[in-house]
């Protein structure tokens, strides 16, 4: 090996350092549909916040920037959590956020002072997001494999999103994230968790 | 007691979490801004920013095992003048893609589409599957546990998010800036040395220093060939803002063109017609209105009633699009000559739903409904917040590109949602264009002689007003534009 090439992380196994795919270990059933849920459900939480706070408060960066803050602050409050029976309630915690949020910038639109209220929402629906990958870790024979279905199942959440919330704006703001958080909890019920992990 | 000695490759290793995670807000920060320019319909350019964007990153994890050190070092250099390269020449680019295919039979969706993705495309393997490499990796180190590598990217993100809040402000050259050191801090924790180095540094510095310049070159060249008839010498001014990348460019009769997000926003041309109707013919109606005027642009609209209106007060969430416009289009808006304006950064929602004035006048100058923030401005509930703004003879003036007898459906639909908000209304349709002109039952309302005395027109065809029974027959039937169904604005242009 190239002495300058020593300081880049070298591949996970030595199967991949022969360039081919490595060979994916058995996986619990549902733990990539979990995956795939968990990222589309929070795809669909972060646009529908972005844009009930750019329909009833604010379109301004700032309000944006603040929102992403917030749901990173969230991730890494999220990511500090270690007791393993959180996800379920987190779900319930973040979705429940959402739709209090929801309910109070529809009540008074427009008023800035809501805007703080609305960000703790944002960060409270942000800490799945970071609970869930050290959770999940133990599912998986290799970490790529949780981080590649989640973030695809964020792509699927926020492209259905974009489309969504043009074609049906203020029912897709109603109902998305509800819909959503339910076929994670149903994916929660019917995976079958494998040794739980080390993060 | 002194720390344990760590393994220096995992140390410098985790390193690169926290700058890969910087790295990607600012440059999915900077592929908006340039893919919307690009990517001629706002709406489309959205939805391929999120999907190259996340797409990029799951190539990135997917390829984070299969991808030997050596490769990655080599790699670095042609994703870098990838990079560059895209922010420079994303525009033409798209553009060449779309003439082609539409000259090969392609319809404009299918080549408008087939343009978006392959940028797209692009984005995904020349972006962001870089900066997404590393984490996985990193994870599966040994003794680097997955919490506290996740926490060092998200740490970074929001290290980047906040560089972003306060560069972005500032200028985009230093977002840029910022990113390019980024991206060779990361060259060197990977191993990259030497002349590889050295490469990469002068390819980011060369950038940064002529970015400008041959950004401004390109465009001018650019809007020369997409814009034949108003005769493009050069692009004069060139800035972006955290909402759209504004541009000045010289016509060879010395007239100014204002573009926003690579379109165009106002010629000299357009001052007659248009801010006649928009503006001064309902300034005319009312005697000395308080004016509000929506959406700023040239401001042309505030030079053509600046005598005739008590105040004048310009609301645009942009106050970059403000300030170059105070600068390059001065002898339309008179801004320095006049002493009745007065200019508030709001973006026009946010500022008729808390602000308690009422005006005379509000002209609505904003943009066409290109995109969802944009068309949450033409619907029934923000004509509702207008509504509440007028006085009890004020007006509200509106125009619709698109005429009522247009194939496209996108006036008639815009004015049958302010047909169920206004009580009285009319609309004059002139070259091709309809100017709807609505208030309360106080609202003055001319009939059609005077209005066409008013407009200077008393016989001739080229101004044809439409009364409100007139009106409600011309868009009976069509949809009511809502925050339900801002696709039925958006997709009928």
């Amino acid at each position: 090996m190239r002495a300058d090439a020593r300081r880049i992380p070298p591949a996970p196994d030595a199967r991949a350092a022969s360039g081919r795919p490595a060979r994916t270990a058995r996986r619990p059933r549902g733990a990539t549909a979990l995956a795939l849920l968990v990222g589309a459900h929070l795809g669909v939480l972060q646009l529908s916040y972005t844009f009930l706070l750019e329909a009833h408060l604010t379109s301004r960066t700032v309000s944006y920037f603040a929102a992403l803050g917030c749901w990173l602050a969230g991730v890494l409050l999220g990511l500090r959590l270690r007791r393993p029976a959180l996800f379920l309630p987190l779900l319930l915690a973040g979705t429940g956020a959402y739709y209090l949020a929801w309910a109070i910038v529809r009540a008074r639109s427009f008023d800035l002072r809501l805007l703080p209220a609305a960000l703790a929402c944002v960060a409270a629906s942000g800490l799945l997001a970071g609970y869930f990958f050290p959770w999940a870790a133990g599912r998986f024979a290799r970490p790529k494999l949780l981080f590649l279905h989640e973030n695809n199942g964020f792509l699927l959440g926020s492209v259905v999103s974009l489309v969504g919330l043009v074609h049906a704006g203020a029912r897709y703001l109603a109902l998305a994230p509800a819909v959503a958080a339910l076929l994670v909890a149903a994916a929660h019920l019917v995976d079958r968790p494998g040794p739980r992990g080390s993060a | 007691m002194p720390a344990a000695p760590r393994d220096p490759d995992a140390s410098s290793a985790r390193a690169l979490l926290p700058l890969a995670g910087a790295s990607l807000a600012l440059l999915h920060y900077l592929l908006a801004q340039h893919l919307r320019v690009a990517i001629r319909d706002p709406e489309l350019a959205v939805l391929v920013v999120a999907l190259a964007y996340f797409g990029g990153v799951s190539l990135g994890y997917g390829l984070s095992d299969r991808l030997a050190p050596r490769h990655l070092v080599r790699l670095l250099p042609l994703v870098l003048a990838g990079q560059l390269a895209l922010f420079l020449v994303a525009q033409p680019l798209a553009a060449g893609i779309f003439v082609a295919a539409s000259r090969a039979g392609a319809g404009g969706t299918a080549a408008g589409w087939l343009a978006a993705g392959a940028l797209g495309a692009l984005v995904s393997v020349a972006g962001t599957a870089l900066h997404a490499v590393f984490l996985p990796r990193v994870v599966a180190l040994e003794g680097c546990s997955l919490r506290r590598c996740y926490a060092l990217e998200v740490a970074g993100s929001l290290g980047g998010l906040a560089l972003l809040g306060v560069l972005g402000a500032l200028s985009h050259r230093l977002v840029l800036a910022a990113y390019l050191l980024g991206f060779l801090a990361i060259a060197f924790l990977v191993g990259a040395r030497g002349v590889r180095l050295a490469l990469l540094a002068a390819l980011a510095v060369g950038y940064a220093a002529a970015a400008d310049r041959l950004d401004r070159g390109l465009a001018a060249r650019f809007y020369r060939g997409w814009y034949p008839d108003h005769r493009i010498v050069a692009v004069e001014h060139a800035r972006y803002s955290p909402y759209h990348k504004i541009e000045v460019a010289r016509q060879a009769d010395g007239g100014r063109m204002l573009l926003l997000d690579g379109r165009r926003q106002f010629v000299a041309a357009d001052h007659d017609g248009y801010s006649a109707l928009v503006a001064e013919y309902p300034a005319r109606l009312l005697g000395a209105p308080d004016v509000c005027v929506l959406g700023c642009g040239s401001m042309s609209t505030v030079g053509r009633i600046g005598e005739r209106a008590r105040s004048i007060l310009v609301v645009d969430l942009d106050e970059e699009v403000f300030r170059t416009s105070r600068a390059f289009f001065a002898p339309f808006n008179r801004l320095g000559e006049l002493r009745n304006w007065s200019f508030h950064a709001d973006d026009a929602k946010h500022f008729l739903g808390s602000d308690g004035r009422r005006f005379d006048l509000i002209v609505d100058d904003i943009p066409p409904a290109w995109s969802r923030q944009v068309a949450l401005t033409y619907t029934e509930q923000f004509f509702r917040l207008v509504r509440a703004r007028l006085t009890p003879r004020g007006v509200f003036s509106m125009p619709s590109l698109v005429g009522l007898d247009a194939p496209s459906p996108y006036g008639r639909r815009l004015i049958a949602t302010l047909a169920r908000v206004f009580e009285r209304y009319f609309v004059v349709e002139y070259r091709g264009a309809a100017y709807f002109y609505g208030g309360g039952p106080g609202m003055p309302s001319p009939d059609e002689g005077a209005l066409r005395a008013a407009l200077g027109e008393p016989d001739g065809d080229a101004v044809r007003v439409l009364l409100q029974p007139e009106v409600e027959r011309a868009v009976a039937g069509e949809p009511i534009i809502t925050v339900d169904n801002l696709a039925d604005l958006i997709d009928a242009r």
